[in-house]
């Protein structure tokens, strides 16, 4: 894990660019229709229809193949912006950012499986220090909902009783956009073991739901109906870590991270179109209102007994039994969020250097391999009666770059949400992810003249 | 080489991400937790709150351009003559038509005297008692007229008697040679290069006869021969008045006769059932019926075998069509087309201010063709079909 950062320092600067522009190209490639919402396809789970998408939790590509949170880890190779307080540990100028392959297996009672798969953009994260390993700030753009679906239906429709012509159509409901968060924190190190921190974030974005008829027959004209509706707000995010080092032996360290999150009321505006291209009509007129998101809460905490392990565990919590909203959502009336119920995201994993202590080979010195698990109940349920959960195993693999600071981290996740029972919808999952994370030395002049 | 090797990497990693996310196998599972969002396409049927004859008359008026084709507007057809229908009553038609001007005449043809002038009348129309002979009065005409949009309902004024002509009601041609004396008083007229502007055609009305008959402007002509040159002048203008008395039509039919009606069709369009809809497909479909009507032996009443939906915009002053169609073997008319959907569609959604459609007969062969339609709506009457998709906002 010993690198010296100035020894590659020419040859980092071009590759942080290159990287930069191949990461942002791969990124917005698939979202160029609407760049706005960074995510396009509609083939993710139905049970992103609802409320205002699926909630999405990333924190970094270490802490994603281990379950997700993190909100305790430290590390100066990952710049954890899951807690502002860790944007502390920093010594390099560092670039983060992925994508996610998610290919989704749907089963119901009495129905035949489907198979639906799409790639959306993990985060793009940009962070350096201010003071090294003292006072570091983070900037990052990444989901906080996502809205994704597709679900077809081929119909036959009787266009004229008198004759009793038929027509055969396919009817698609769509839906696709979510919420953004971009965010800027600021993390310091108060005393060697505590470290504060705060992040501002702008959550905007638009959730979009289409329904597009389409006949096969050329004379009728198909019909694409949507409604779209637009958010915006700012809210605050505070955090707090607190490192206790030599608990059971001489080299382990634990680490107790906590973050709280202020509630927000998001301003929305809501319109329904028809048509699509340059031939949309908006119907009636604009509906405003505001869509208040909860507080949220998360405590996490790290262990390392050594430079080999890491183990963690975090639980996050979100108060949804309080959501309000102006504007009707699907599983929402307005006035009544009884559909929502409050969320709380359980999540364990670990973390190996098993070629630590290789004198060999530095490169096999710094791969990691990672495990973990988690729990995760949706907040909004088509039923009622039947909550949402999904559960998850994440595995994944860091293959350290030729220089030092830099890795490529994979990870997978197979899971499982919703049932079958009451109609509803069982997803079986899994996601691959590939993140660059990119660590160079900016700022900082060079020591030998 | 770093960048070359990342930028390799890059691709090998995000580009399979992308492409195998865009692979697309959506199915219906999961369409019960969607299909709140909008209906299925479900049929409305509309009926008309008026359905009327129009207090306007058809358009029978019309004119031909003749450059490297003849561009038509309006109507090609005129009619002249008078018959007493024992089902309609009387049917008067008076008919006037113009000439283009002479700029194909030659120096000899302008410096020359008019020998002789033939007006040939092409006829393709009979409505009446085709047995019997019909005689017209050709007249000149005094005043410039106008034939564009003009309709059945306008006044003529004529000049003076020519000539009086016996038509056979089933021939083909009439060649007319107009007398000498007109030929010598126009002799200067017929030979200007302002023939087009000073001279103002001719009007035919009926002496004598039980039938109107119809000529096509577009191959009738005045050939007029000076010196050794003949000039054939073609028709570019026609226009016809008709006049009919009260109509004894059961009341249970609705009459459209060409060259004299029009039907206001009126519909309310601001209900809940398609407000804010998606429209797919609209037909409007009428009944027709063929009622027993007095028709003597030799009389001849053709029905009209094609119609024309007019959709009416803003202040009556936007007219397009938009559909014709031929009443169909079991006598149903149905309109069905990109124009009539698009309309329906920008109505819906309060835009386009169609103020109401017109059903009216063909402008350009203008006749006295009929068709009868049923009026209520047990009997097929008028009926506006949608499919529509309802809007849940």
């Amino acid at each position: 894990m010993r690198w010296n950062p100035n020894a590659s320092h020419a040859n980092c600067g071009r590759s942080l660019k290159a990287i930069t522009i191949c990461v942002l190209i791969a990124a917005f490639t698939p979202s160029a229709s609407t760049p706005a919402t960074a995510q396009t396809l509609t083939n993710g789970s139905i049970y992103s229809r609802f409320g205002i998408g699926q909630r999405e939790s990333y924190s970094s590509p270490r802490a994603q193949a281990m379950g997700g949170g993190g909100l305790a880890l430290r590390s100066v190779a990952f710049v954890n912006h899951a807690n502002p307080a860790s944007l502390s540990d920093q010594i390099l100028t560092r670039f983060a950012g992925g994508l996610t392959y998610e290919g989704i297996t749907e089963s119901a009672t009495g129905a035949q499986e489907s198979r639906i798969a799409s790639g959306y953009l993990n985060a793009l994260q940009l962070s350096f220090p201010l003071m090294r390993n003292k006072l570091g700030i983070g900037i990052s753009f990444e989901p906080y909902s996502r809205v994704s679906y597709r679900v077809d239906n081929a119909g036959i429709a009787v266009v004229d009783p008198e004759s009793e012509t038929q027509e055969s159509f396919v009817t698609s409901h769509r839906g696709n956009g979510g919420i953004q968060r971009i965010g800027t924190g600021l993390g310091a190190a108060i005393t060697p073991n505590l470290s504060i921190g705060v992040r501002a974030d702008f959550l905007f974005g638009i959730v979009g739901e289409t329904q597009q008829t389409d006949f096969q027959n050329i004379n009728l004209r198909d019909a694409t109906l949507a409604s779209s509706t637009r958010l915006r707000g700012l809210t605050g995010t505070a955090g707090v870590r607190y490192v206790i080092r030599t608990v059971l032996s001489d080299q382990d360290v634990l680490s107790l991270g906590a973050t709280y999150t202020l509630p927000v009321a998001l301003s929305g505006e809501r319109v329904f179109t028809m048509g699509k291209g340059e031939n949309v009509d908006t119907l009636g007129t604009s509906v405003d209102g505001a869509v208040h998101l909860p507080l949220a809460l998360g405590f996490g905490v790290a262990y390392q007994p050594n430079r080999i392990w890491t183990f963690i565990a975090d639980i996050q919590y979100e108060e949804w039994s309080a959501f309000e909203s102006d504007l009707p959502l699907p599983g929402y009336v307005v006035g009544d969020s009884g559909g929502f119920s409050d969320r709380v995201r359980i999540s364990a994993g670990g973390e190996v250097y098993p070629f630590a202590r290789s004198s060999l080979n530095l490169f096999l010195q710094r791969v990691a391999f990672r495990l973990g698990g988690y729990i995760d109940p949706s907040y909004v349920s088509p039923d009622r009666n039947q909550e949402i959960k999904s559960y998850g195993f994440t595995g994944g693999v860091s293959i350290p770059g030729i220089t030092g600071g830099t890795s490529l981290d994979m990870h997978i996740d197979i899971g499982r949400r919703g049932t079958t029972d009451n109609g509803l919808i069982q997803d079986k999952f899994v996601r691959l992810g590939v993140n660059l994370n990119f660590g160079d030395l900016w700022f900082d002049r060079a020591r030998l003249r | 080489m770093v960048s070359s090797r990342l930028r390799l990497l890059c691709s090998g990693i995000f580009l399979p991400i992308i492409l195998v996310g865009c692979g697309d196998a959506p199915s219906n599972i999961g369409l019960g937790l969607v299909d709140v969002q909008a209906g299925e396409p479900f049929v409305v049927s509309l009926e008309p709150t008026s359905f009327e004859t129009s207090s306007e008359a058809d358009i029978t008026g019309g004119f031909l351009t003749i450059t490297n084709s003849i561009q038509r507007a309006g109507a090609t057809r005129f009619l002249v003559g008078s018959t007493f229908d024992p089902a309609l009553g009387t049917l008067a038609a008076e008919g006037r038509l113009n000439f283009v001007t002479l700029e194909a005449a030659t120096d000899a043809f302008r410096n020359g005297q008019v020998s002789s002038a033939v007006l040939t009348m092409d006829l393709d129309y009979a409505y009446g008692d085709t047995l019997t002979p019909l005689t017209l009065r050709l007249s000149s005409i005094l005043d410039d007229w106008s034939a564009a949009g003009v309709r059945s309902d306008t006044v003529m004024s004529i000049g003076e008697p020519i000539m009086e002509i016996e038509v056979d009601p089933t021939a083909d041609l009439l060649e007319i040679e107009l007398p000498g004396s007109w030929v010598s008083a126009n002799n200067v007229l017929l030979r200007s290069e302002s023939f087009s502007s000073d001279f103002r055609g001719f009007h035919l009305s009926q002496i004598d006869g039980n039938v109107v008959v119809g000529f096509a402007a577009a191959s009738s002509f005045l050939r007029i021969a000076a010196a050794a040159d003949t000039l054939r002048v073609d028709v570019d203008k026609v226009l016809t008045a008709i006049k009919r008395d009260a109509s004894v039509t059961p009341a249970e039919f609705l009459l459209l006769q060409d060259g004299v009606d029009i039907i206001d069709v009126v519909h309310d369009f601001d209900t809940d059932e398609i407000i804010n809809s998606s429209i797919h497909l609209a037909i409007f479909r009428l009944n027709t019926t063929l009622p027993s009507l007095v028709t003597p032996v030799g009389y001849y009443r053709p029905l009209l075998e094609s119609v024309s939906l007019v959709a009416i915009t803003g202040n009556e002053e936007s007219r397009t069509v938009l559909d014709e169609r031929d009443v169909d073997d079991d006598g149903i008319l149905s309109f069905q087309s990109t124009n009539l959907n698009v309309a329906m569609q920008n109505t819906v959604l309060g835009r386009g201010d169609l103020v109401r459609f017109e059903l009216q007969a063909p402008i350009e062969d203008n006749s006295l063709n009929v068709l009868f339609f049923e009026r209520t709506p047990e009997a097929g009457g008028p009926r506006l079909l949608l499919t529509v998709t309802e809007v849940r906002q």
